[in-house]
């Protein structure tokens, strides 16, 4: 007797072969920013002559990613700007005030992708970056995405550099002068899921 | 860096354009005049009309017209915003920070607030109304979309609530204060308080909300000396008033936005006041000029007292930041820690590879 002539077997592949291509449909996995294996860090020209670095020290954000379908991966990332970190606790005081950040009246600084397309070694990302009350759109290469196991939960990495000008961001221009116009920014980030 | 000449420019500007205006104003206006004989012949005027007087124990200035005190303040703002014009401080539309919300709408409530509360000065119940709702409004508004109004309603209305009553508290005092004064203490006194303001905002760290205060402080002597010198009609009490609402405004913006302390803030905001203690009957019998010379004294002493604690803060904490180094007390010698240095250095260089 041909099993696939029973109505009970048929159901039960066809029911089968329904939950294997609904599973492999959602091949999206969402990923939260993990914050301890992560870094936000930028640096500025000073007087033309050196670099002032610093970093964001609060940060948040997840990505979605689709192996099969790349485009429909997203990227959210929020950081904190009274997070501000350059060593010295009177510049980032100084920082924080409306002639450059203005943290009070723009307490974020964020990133939200709109188009996601996969090159060799990562992402091409763009998207809107709004800092400052200002948004442009950028697009970031995100080299990585490889997956490790690490404490029972899944880990993925990604790193990006931009390059971004405050004048672009309504800062002041004034106090684009001491301080270089243009920042390089540097993004080193994990995340996990379980 | 702040550019000593511009904000030079910025301050001859606004005091020029105001007693330039003052000027214009006397000659072809309806001439100049002496206040007190202005105001007998207005109120001459509205008895002979049958208009209600206000009560005998009332002063001579409820009786001076609105115009007086509107022509007042308008000159101020033509300075003011002269100056701004020569620092480039322009608001940006949509206004993105408190110092655009300030210059936009911020100021038109400050100088229609005014010009209302002149109106209804036999109307004590109804002008303090005006002013809590006013003064409510003008904080909202500077606060517009801040983190300060994402906080609980409770917490937003005890800080939106205590500034209206600081602003309120601190003009109606200075409106009694303006009326026992010689007419340019308090607006002088006020100019000296912005200024002072604009210098400590600057400190602090926020150059462009300090430099901010400079315009008007200067707008507010041209117009000052400007109606000495021409002996105009222009009444100085709203330019007193609004001169209040100004600094109100950019110490809000300071403290809130900038690095101003509270203490600092409240002592500024208060300043204007301490010549009051003059008002004490230990110095009736002083003559006019000395009174107001010794209530200018004390509010400029008060002043330079806390340009002297916000200096030291500054040279401990911005200083360093501008590469500004402190001098050394140690003489042409070098100290024996510089020496140890430079020997270790010279030992280091001369070490193969090292």
């Amino acid at each position: 007797m041909h099993l696939s002539a029973q109505p009970g077997v048929r159901w039960f592949v066809f029911v089968s072969l329904l939950c294997a291509g609904y599973g492999s449909a959602s091949a999206a996995d969402e990923y939260a920013y993990d914050p301890v294996h992560s870094s936000v860090s930028f640096k500025a020209r000073h007087q033309n002559i050196s670099w002032i670095h610093g970093r964001f020290n609060q940060v948040e954000g997840k990505f979605i990613l689709d192996r099969q379908d790349p485009t429909k991966s997203s990227f959210q990332l929020t950081i904190k700007a009274d997070s501000i970190d350059t060593a010295n606790t009177a510049r980032d005081e100084h920082l924080r005030q409306p002639d450059y950040f203005d943290t009070k009246q723009f307490p974020t600084i964020e990133f939200k992708s709109t188009s996601v397309k996969a090159i060799e070694g990562g992402y091409e990302v763009t998207g809107d970056f709004t800092m400052h009350g200002t948004t442009n759109k950028i697009t970031l290469i995100l080299m990585g995405g490889k997956e490790a196991t690490f404490m029972g939960s899944k880990h993925v990495g990604f790193s990006t550099e931009l390059k971004l000008k405050r004048s672009d961001y309504n800062f002041d221009k004034s106090a684009i002068g001491p301080i270089g116009d243009e920042a390089i920014i540097l993004i080193d980030c994990e995340g996990m899921r379980k | 860096m702040p550019d000593v000449l511009v904000y030079g420019a910025a301050i001859f500007l606004a005091a020029g354009t105001s007693a330039l205006f003052v000027a214009l104003i006397s000659c072809f206006g309806s001439g100049s005049g002496d206040a007190a004989q202005r105001n007998r012949s207005v109120s001459y005027e509205l008895s002979e009309r049958g208009t209600h007087t206000s009560d005998s124990g009332s002063d001579e200035s409820d009786l001076v017209p609105l115009r007086s005190q509107g022509l007042g303040i308008g000159v101020v703002l033509v300075g003011g915003l002269a100056g701004h014009a020569a620092l480039g401080l322009w608001p940006r539309w949509p206004p993105a920070g408190a110092l655009d919300r300030f210059l936009i709408l911020g100021l038109a409530a400050a100088v229609c607030l005014e010009l209302a509360v002149t109106r209804l000065k036999n109307r004590p119940g109804l002008r303090i109304a005006l002013e809590v709702v006013g003064a409510l409004l003008l904080c909202e508004w500077l606060l517009h979309r801040s983190v300060y109004l994402q906080n609980s309603l409770s917490e937003q209305a005890i800080l939106l609530g205590t500034s209206a009553v600081v602003l309120v508290l601190v003009h109606e005092t200075s409106i009694r204060l303006a009326a026992r004064a010689e007419p340019g203490s308090l607006p002088l006194a006020i100019a000296a308080t912005l200024a002072a303001s604009g210098a400590l905002i600057m400190m602090a760290g926020y150059l462009k909300g300090g430099a901010a205060a400079l315009p008007w402080a200067a707008a507010i002597v041209g117009t000052v000396l400007g109606v000495s010198v021409t002996r105009s009609r222009i009444d100085l009490q709203g330019v007193a008033g609004l001169g209040i609402f100004i600094l109100f405004s950019l110490l809000f913006i300071g403290l809130y936005f900038g690095r101003l302390t509270m203490v600092l803030t409240l002592v500024l905001m208060f300043a204007p006041l301490s010549g009051w203690i003059i008002e004490h009957r230990a110095f009736a019998s002083w003559s006019g000029w000395r009174k107001e010379l010794l209530r200018f004294s004390l509010v400029v002493a008060t002043l330079l007292a806390i340009l002297t604690i916000g200096k030291g803060k500054f040279d401990r904490e911005m200083r360093p930041l501008l590469g500004v180094r402190h001098t050394s007390s140690v003489g042409p010698r070098q100290s024996a820690c510089d020496t140890t240095i430079e020997s270790h250095c010279s030992r280091s260089l001369s070490v193969p590879g090292g």
